[in-house]
């Protein structure tokens, strides 16, 4: 693992014990319509769900499903065991690095983010991985928060950047225009809140092997 | 309470105290006859940082991106307006903190205007559960 992977993955173990703490219930409540809405389109195909935390998601999962979860930190993972076991389907938990996947190339027919793709350290490279990882015709399903057109929060969030990239995530990352430079067709991006928190739909074009 | 209820209570109440904060810091940190635009630029940016750590307490039970970013803008907007006008001429610290929480209800009320034109349609009806 390179410094900067093995950096990111330490960031995120240190955050872990406070993790729930930090984020609290009030984001992901403000969320849950929203989340629910873009975790209802699981499909009966192989799903991968990226960066499960401490398992805060798994709320908003549609009953019984089967899918496969990943996170780089492994202490979010273990703070995640107890919402993974009561879980009404089945979610196989892996540690692994997005840059550096141990699944074979087009494994999924869905991948699922959620607030991922502000703390992938290269995201363009991280999409990459995604869209080998996904079958040719297969969905990318974000929910992320991005930067924005519109002042002056295109100005906060880049100044908070400063702050948090230190700690968490990026503030005001262009996770659209990431999406169409790994490769894939956006196929309909929804605002859930501002232009800053907002719902991706994308397609690995069938065609592209 | 509505869960749309209870996240609007949160924004007013964090831009309230964001804009009362700032005004305070602001009117603190200006003295009558200071030059009024270089009394701006502190005025702006120490509130809309001073705000952060708040943001992300109050964020804790309302939502800390939603809440950040509100407060940031009203911190800035009410900081900037109240040097502006200490350094012109004496105010009185209850004249600051009525400018700062009108300035933080105008942005909040702009804020949510901007947000029901900009979010999906299954997220503008009234409830947000």
């Amino acid at each position: 693992m390179s410094n900067d992977l093995q950096a990111n993955k330490n960031k995120w173990d240190r955050l872990a014990a406070r993790f729930d703490v930090m984020a609290g219930e009030g984001g992901e409540k403000r969320w849950r319509r929203a989340k629910t809405h873009l975790f209802s389109a699981m499909g009966e195909g192989d799903i991968l769900f990226m960066a499960l935390g401490t398992g805060q998601d798994i709320a908003a999962f549609p009953a019984g499903k089967t899918l496969h979860a990943i996170d780089v930190s492994s202490n979010m993972l273990a703070l995640a065991e107890a919402r993974v076991a009561n879980y009404s389907g089945t979610i196989h938990v892996r540690q692994m690095d997005i840059h550096q996947p141990s699944f074979e190339p087009s494994s999924f027919d869905q991948i699922f983010t959620s607030c991922t793709f502000c703390s992938v350290p290269n995201p363009v490279e991280g999409l990459k991985q995604v869209y080998n990882l996904l079958r040719p015709g297969g969905e990318l399903l974000m929910f992320e928060h991005t930067g924005s057109r519109y002042f002056p929060f295109n100005i906060m969030l880049r100044t908070m950047t400063f702050l948090t990239n230190k700690v968490g995530p990026d503030m005001d990352r262009d996770t659209v225009a990431n999406v169409r430079a790994a490769g894939f067709e956006v196929a309909e991006v929804e605002n859930v809140y501002l232009d800053v928190v907002k719902i991706i739909r994308a397609v690995r074009p069938a065609g592209n092997i | 309470m509505k869960q749309s209820t209870w996240f609007v209570f949160g924004d007013i109440l964090g831009n309230v105290v964001a804009g009362a904060l700032s005004a305070a810091v602001a009117l603190w940190m200006t003295d009558v006859g200071d030059n009024m635009w270089l009394a701006m630029l502190p005025g702006m940016w120490v509130p809309m940082l001073l705000v952060m750590p708040l943001a992300l307490l109050l964020g804790r039970y309302f939502g800390a991106l939603e809440l950040m970013l509100t407060m940031m803008v009203s911190a800035m907007l009410a900081g900037m307006v109240v040097a502006m006008r200490a350094a012109m001429s004496e105010l009185l610290l209850v004249d600051a903190l009525i400018y700062g929480v009108l300035l933080s209800l105008v942005v909040l009320r702009w804020v949510f205007s901007l947000n029901k034109r900009l979010i999906a349609p299954y997220l503008r009806g009234n409830d947000n559960e």
